[in-house]
This record gives C-alpha cells, structure tokens and sequence, in this order.
C-alpha cells in the first residue's frame, strides 16, 4: 500500500508540469496585462514599458518559464504583483477557506445526495421516487450564482438566519464559522447532491436486482440488514467515484461561491488574479487546486480497497 | 464467499464506516444546529460623545426627498457640532479591493479610495471643485508666475506622531517624481527646494498654474510620507508599515483583497471650518472604518440591508426603489460621476477615416443609448454635449449641434463618402463594465441600421485595454470621471499626448496645442479658452463620440449621518452612527 501511494505521488508531477505548462501558454496568450490594471488607459506607452522593466514582464517566454519553473521546484511559487507576499503564503492563507467550504459542501451533497437516491430507489416508479428526481433535475439545472443569491435573499434578508457573507475561522468559535459556512455550503453543495442523488439511485437499484439480495431477502433477513450492510456497501463503488468528482466539481464551483458570499477562499484569488492578470497568483493557483484534486482522486482510489477488499493494489 | 472474504477486517472496516457516516450525519447536523445559534456580527455601539466638525454643501448630487434627517439633508454646514458622535465601526463593502496602496503608481478608484483616509496632500479640492489648501497653510506665486512658494501648517503630526516639515514634502515629491505613473503632468517642474522648515518652493520650466491641479489630482497623487520612510522607496517597495500619513485614520492593517482596516489617528487635528471636498474640516468620528471588498452587486445590497454592512458601493439602478422604500437604507444619486465615449481606433484604416467618424456620429440615437445603459430610467443619465460637466467651470455647449443627431440618411451620405464597402466593422467591449457592455450592443445595432457590416467582440477590461493598441478592431468605448470634473489636463494623456503611444492613437498636432496652450495658460479665462478649443477639435475631428453622462449610485445605512456624496468616492470622515 505504501509503495501504491508512493507511486501514485511520482505520477503526479508529470500531471502537475503539463497543467502548469498548459498554464503558462494561456496566461501568455491572453491578452492585457497588470500594467495595464495599475497604470489606466491614460499611461503612455514609456511609462508602461518602464513598469513592465520593473515587474520583469519584459522577460521572453522561455525565461519566465524558466525563472518560475527553476522556484517551483524548490517550493517557490513567485511573488504576487498585487499582494505584496509570497503566493505561497498567500495561497496558504486562502486554502483553509476553500478546503472547509468544499468539505462542507460535499457532506452536505453526499448525505442528502446518498440518502434521496437510496430512497427513491427503494420507491422505484412511485411518487417519492418521482418527486426525488424531480427535484434531482431541478437542482442539476439551477445555477449556483442564482440559487446562492436567492438564498441570500431569504434566508439572510428576509430571515435574517445568517450573515450575508464574509468568512469567520474557526479559531474565532465553531458557532461562527459553521454560521458563515453554512449557505455558501449549502448553495454549492445542492447542485451536486442532485447528481449523487441520481448516481445513488441506478448503483442500488442495479444492486438490489442482483441474486444475493433475493438471497438475503428469502433467508429472512430484515430490509434494513439487507439494504445497509449487503445492498449499499456493493452500491457504494460507484458513489465513490462520483463523490471524487465532485470534490473537483465543488473546488471549481468554490469560485462562484466564493464570490457570491465574499470569501476569501483560492477561488476567489485565482478570479481577482484573473482580472487583474496577476500571473504568478494564477499559475500558483490552478497548480494547488489541481494538486488538491489530484490529492483526492489518490484517496478515492485508497477507499475502493477499503470498500472491497477484493480490489489489491499493486 | 463474500462474507468469508471480509472476515478477519469485517469488523473494524465496518464500524468505521459506521463512524464515516455518523460523521456525515453529524457535520450536517452541527451545520444545521449552528443556524440557530446567536449572531457573530454588529458593530460596536457609538458612544454619545458630542465634538465639533462641520461639513460643506452639496454639489452635484441628489437626496431623496421625503427622508427626514437624512445624512444628505443634515449635511448643510450647520448643526453637525451637535450632532456628530464619536465612537463605532464603520463597515463599507466596496466594489473592488485596492490592487496597490502605493498611490504613486496606482491610479485605480479603490486605490484612491483606501488611501484618502489616511494621506494628505499639500493642496486638494473643494466641495465645487477648485484648488484649496490642504497641508500647505497658503500657497504664493512669483511676479513671473514659475515660482510657487507653499507655507506648511505648523503642527500637523504624521501617525508616527512626527511633526511634518518641508523636509518630507521634498522627500516625498523627490520620489513621486521619480515612479509616478502621471509624471507627465507634473512636466512644468524644474525643480523644488526646502526654503525653511515650513515653506517649500516649486520652481516651473513655463508659468503654469496647472501645477496646483496636478498637485491636488487625487489619483495617481503625491501624499506626504515621513522624509526617512519615504526616501529611496522605488516603485511599489511601500511595505504595509510604511504608510504613515497625516490623514484623520492611520492605517492598522491591509489584507489584500479582504479587508483594509482604518482607525481614528487620535492626534489628528482638523482645520477649522466645514467639510469641503477632500479638505476642509475631516473629521474622524468613528473609532474605525473598514473596507471591506464585496464583488457581488447583490451581495453588497443584500449585506447593507440586513445591517452587516454600513456602506454599500454601487448599487444598480434597479436596486433604487428598493433601497428607497426601505427606511433602513438609504440610497443616493451622484449625478457627475461618469460620461461615456465611445472611442476609434486611429491606427485602423476605416476608423481613421474621418468621414468614416463623422458617419458614426450622425448616426447615433444617444437617448436610446443612455435608455439602454440606465434600463430605462430617464431619472439616471443626463444629455449633454460638453467633455466637462455643467458644475465644471470648462463646462461649454460649443459644437452642440454635432451631439446627438440620429440622422441615419446622413450618416449612410458620410458613409458612402468614406468608400465603405461593407468591410466588417468590429466593436470591442467587456462585461466588466456592464455600461460599456451596453453602449456597444445597443450603438452596434444603429450602426448596423445604416448600412455597415458590424461584428461585437466581448473580451474582458484588461484584455480591452490591451487591444487599443492593436489596429484590428475600429470602435470601443471606456467612461470617464475625474477629467469632465477637476483635471480637464487629464484627457491630454489620451487625446493630446502628441506622440499618440497613448490610447487608442490619436494623434493630432492642433490638439496636442490647445492640451499645451491649457497647461501654460496663467489665467483661468486663458484656461477656458484652450478646453474650449479641445471640445471643439474633439468634435470636428470625431476624436470620440461623447454618448451621456451617467449617474452613480452609492448607499448606507439611514442611521449615519453626516454623509454627502461627492466626486464618486468614499468621504466617511464627518459622518456618525445615529443610535
């Protein structure tokens, strides 16, 4: 098992040195720059030229590649342009409140998402299995930026249950921090919870038709026992995988969500690094998320066995 | 068999999915629990402690009617003795975080806005827009007009609790000159001196009294730093410590993009009178101000509503009447806040054409435009041909009859002349601006209207600004603020800059003459005369197509007081929590 995750984390910095080479290309393909943020229209070309001598952008490709690539290897990301601080310290700071949002968001999706599907695959063809995928369909089809801000709306404006936004750490009190995590979880977690729901239902209803399960059943086992200890731990493989994607779901839809409901997470950096072409930000961004990703793809893979025994790995 | 398999981990496998699950329950649970649990928000309460202050009138903006004591309707100059009360936080959720409070190389709004508190300059602008004395006590110009000696006020402390002396204005203005990125309008400079510890003399290449509006530009500006904070400081080297000011808040702390933290620098000590424009009478009657950078429209409203937030920036015009009818908020209109142009590519064969130029701007319906941009309320756009706004004292109505024609039989005539041959025309916005976004699909569809092969390209702001100086596109569009106010010099470094490496490449010598004639002009009638001449040029020679001027909104919470808007920005000193 050791050698197994040793192995996988070797395999991650071929994945890593492609994205952020594909990072790079964009980031110098996309016009506009940060001197152009800083310095307004009104600039003349001199001034401009003279503050992109200052920020090094007048390197060529090769030697910017170089430069951050020759950091990178020793844990160096670069220096934000904006930030005034390392953006491995500034990506440090922010991840906290991007991985509680995108947990948060997954237990609230894999618990609603898991226990709606079982249900409405035990009610097969009936109304609750009806009204279940209804309201699967409707979800999968809300877009997180209208639901977050509707339910802004009514349950902070009009309720008056939580703040409207903003983030409290949790060293300031559980209380707090679960307060302001709760919406922008909720809003980011249903989207999802539509799509586990749906996965959840077909896995045990493919279970459920299996021959052990009639087998179980005609020994006089009780439909919970069935249900809980034989049906759902063989349904459980594929819920698995859909809940590792959506953690890469949920770290990509953490952007709006953090947007909306103003925190202060590595999705919103990346958007304002974006807007205002703070190259280093950017490229130190996508490399954590991706590394985040690929982190939770590997213990996805570590929980197959744990689930089945029968899976070794090798 | 399967059971068989799990038997020796049956056991522990299992409960700890067990665990796995109860875990989930219960982080829901907890989640759900904690909605019912007490508010973690609310600013300190205003202690009631009356202190003197007083503010300046109102220019150019608009309270609703009908709101009793309103901050717009107290902020008259009398009475604020009174009434203003120290003590509280003052929270404002602000459409954009300072990318910088380096203000020297930085000309951005939010930059501006963060730094106002805390940073003062030797001269600024009054509540109507004319020069007034900052930290300079008075300012004497020589017979010949190239020397303009400045007397400090005695007394003023830095947050470092330092007396300022002439020392740091040198030091301070040795480095702007050094990184600034408006150094171009600061051209008049030869040089400056110390003269005494309280009086410094700026010796001018030509006699320009311009030099006071370059001084007073509050973007882009020199603030007075410490002479051993300030000295050798290139560009962007200001740490976060380094910002010592003289300004009514000292910074505490800046954690970019989430929060600038501002508190009442105790020993600050305000010049008598009232509140008038950035000077005046500031003073600081919350114990704090924070900014706090909202993005979302509807989060700021949504977060001024509920009473999280003091200040939200920006409101769309759509948000008005809700915020109207709400006694808990209350929403206010600056009506000289933007104007919008729509701009031409001069390094573009069809759109540096002038006949091309003078097709396009025969054919606009502006009314329908300003509807487009406003959602159609009339109550949020003013129709007005001239470059400066009517409070400004360059306002003039010269080449009016160029404004606003909405003659398409005309404009296909220009067209015809111009040897267009459907060659396809490409319109560059953003939707960072929605305005911009707005202007161009609503003009691209009356240019389609005549006869031309139009095509919209929507990228993002930077990505805009970059391309202007790209020769594939032939219409764009940006908006202005502070140049149709109180630094008219200000349209030079788009329109007159002469070599024309600025903008969108214009380029014209009779241009860059009335900018130059404007700078060294010693009267203000001289003055009003060269931006007359620049109105004129710019319409007959269609360096842009002026559309409206469009109204900001800001808003607060009904219970502060002592607020005027004012210029676009955020002014909170003077203004108090009512409890």
């Amino acid at each position: 098992m050791g050698r197994y995750i040793l192995r996988r984390l070797i395999a991650f910095i071929p994945t890593l040195i492609i994205v952020s080479f594909l990072i790079f290309i964009m980031i110098y393909l996309i016009p506009g720059d940060p001197v152009s943020m800083m310095l307004g229209a009104e600039a003349s070309a001199t001034e401009a030229d003279e503050l992109r001598r200052q920020l090094g952008l007048d390197q060529p490709f090769l030697g910017r590649m170089k430069t951050w690539y020759s950091g990178a290897v020793r844990g160096d990301l670069g220096h934000s342009l904006f930030l005034h601080q390392p953006v491995t310290s500034a990506l440090l700071e922010r991840l906290p409140v991007t991985l509680s949002l995108t947990f948060c968001a997954l237990m609230i999706s894999a618990t609603i998402g898991i226990t709606a599907g079982v249900i409405a695959s035990l009610r097969q063809g009936k109304f609750t299995d009806w009204g279940i995928m209804l309201l699967a369909i409707i979800g999968i089809s809300i877009p997180i930026f209208w639901l977050a801000l509707n339910m802004i709306f009514l349950f902070s404006v009009r309720l008056g249950w939580f703040p409207t936004g903003g983030y409290s750490p949790i060293s300031e009190g559980l209380g707090s921090f679960l307060k302001h995590l709760f919406l922008p979880s909720l809003a980011l977690g249903l989207a999802y919870t539509a799509l586990i729901a749906r996965m959840s239902r077909s896995s045990m209803l493919e279970v459920l038709r299996q021959d052990y399960v009639r087998t179980a059943r005609a020994k006089g086992l009780r439909d919970r026992g069935v249900i809980l200890v034989h049906a759902m731990r063989n349904a459980l493989i594929p819920i698995v995988t859909i809940l590792g994607l959506t953690v890469g779901e949920l770290l990509a839809g953490s952007v709006i969500t953090e947007t909306v409901f103003n925190l202060p997470g590595v999705g919103r950096l990346v958007i304002d690094a974006v807007k205002r072409r703070d190259y280093p930000v950017v490229q130190g961004g996508i490399l954590i998320i991706t590394f985040t990703y690929l982190c939770v793809n590997l213990l996805v893979d570590l929980v197959y066995g744990w689930i089945d025994p029968r899976i070794r790995y090798s | 068999m399967i059971t068989d398999d799990r038997a020796v981990p049956r056991i522990t496998r299992r409960r700890l999915l067990q665990l796995g699950a109860v875990g989930v329950a219960a982080a829901a649970g907890s989640l759900l629990v904690a909605c019912g649990g007490e508010s973690s928000d609310g600013a300190p309460a205003a202690n009631a402690t009356s202190e003197g202050g007083s503010t300046g009138s109102t220019s150019g903006t608009t309270v609703p009617s009908g709101t009793d004591g309103t901050p717009g309707s107290s902020d008259s100059g009398e009475g604020q003795d009174e009434q203003g009360r120290y003590g509280g936080v003052f929270k404002a959720a602000t459409a954009t975080p300072p990318p910088s409070l380096d203000v020297a190389i930085n000309v951005t709004a939010a930059s501006r806005e963060a730094t106002l508190f805390f940073l003062e300059t030797l001269v600024t602008y009054s509540e109507d827009y004319q020069v007034i004395p900052m930290l300079a006590e008075k300012w004497d110009s020589s017979e010949d007009g190239t020397t303009y000696t400045f007397t400090l006020r005695e007394g003023v402390k830095f947050h470092n609790g330092k007396e300022m002396t002439s020392e740091d204005v040198v030091a301070s203005f040795t480095r702007f000159l050094d990184v600034a990125v408006r150094k171009t309008s600061f051209d008049m400079i030869e040089s400056f001196e110390a003269t005494g510890p309280y009086t410094v003399d700026f010796h001018l290449k030509y006699p320009s009294p311009a030099v006071l509006d370059a001084i007073a530009y509050p973007a882009g500006y020199c603030g007075i730093y410490p002479a051993e904070i300030i000295e050798g400081k290139g560009a962007d080297q200001l740490q976060d410590t380094d910002h010592i000011g003289t300004g009514p808040y000292r910074l505490v702390e800046w954690k970019p993009d989430q929060y600038v933290k501002l508190q009442r620098f105790d020993d600050y000590q305000p010049l008598p009178g009232e509140r008038n424009g950035l000077g005046g009478a500031k003073i600081p009657y919350f114990d704090e101000i924070q900014l706090i950078p909202v993005p979302e429209t509807a989060a700021r409203i949504a977060g001024l509503q509920t009473g999280e937030y003091d200040y939200a920036a920006s409101p769309a015009t759509t948000d008005y009447d809700v915020l109207n009818d709400n006694p808990d908020t209350t929403p206010y209109i600056i009506e000289d806040s933007t104007w919008v142009v729509l701009l031409f590519n001069f390094r573009n064969p069809i759109s540096s054409n002038l006949k091309f130029r003078q097709a396009v701007q025969a054919a606009l319906d502006h009314e329908a435009l300003a509807q487009a941009i406003t959602n159609g309320r009339s109550d949020f756009y003013r129709l007005q041909p001239s470059l400066w706004f009517p409070v400004s004292p360059f306002y003039t109505e010269i080449r009016a009859e160029l404004y606003n024609q909405n003659d398409p039989e005309k404009a296909k005539q220009l067209l015809e002349e111009a040897g267009y041959n459907g060659e396809e025309i490409v319109l560059v916005t953003n939707r960072n601006y929605d305005y911009m976004y707005k202007v161009i699909v609503t003009a691209e569809q009356q240019l389609k209207n005549i006869g031309m092969n139009t095509r919209v390209d929507v990228i993002d702001w930077p990505a805009q600004q970059a391309r202007w100086t790209e020769g594939d596109w032939q219409i764009s569009t940006t908006g202005y603020l502070s140049q149709a106010l109180f630094a008219p010099d200000a349209f030079g470094a788009f329109y007159g800059g002469g070599g024309g490496d600025a903008g969108a490449g214009y380029n014209n010598p009779e241009m860059t003459q009335a900018f130059e004639n404007a700078a060294r002009a010693t009267t203000l009638e001289e003055r009003k005369a060269a931006f007359v001449e620049v109105q004129r040029i710019f319409y007959d020679d269609v360096a842009g197509i002026k559309v409206c001027d469009i109204y900001a909104l800001t808003s607060l919470r009904s219970e502060i007081k002592g607020y005027t808007p004012w210029y676009n920005t955020t002014r909170f000193w003077g203004c108090w929590r009512e409890t």
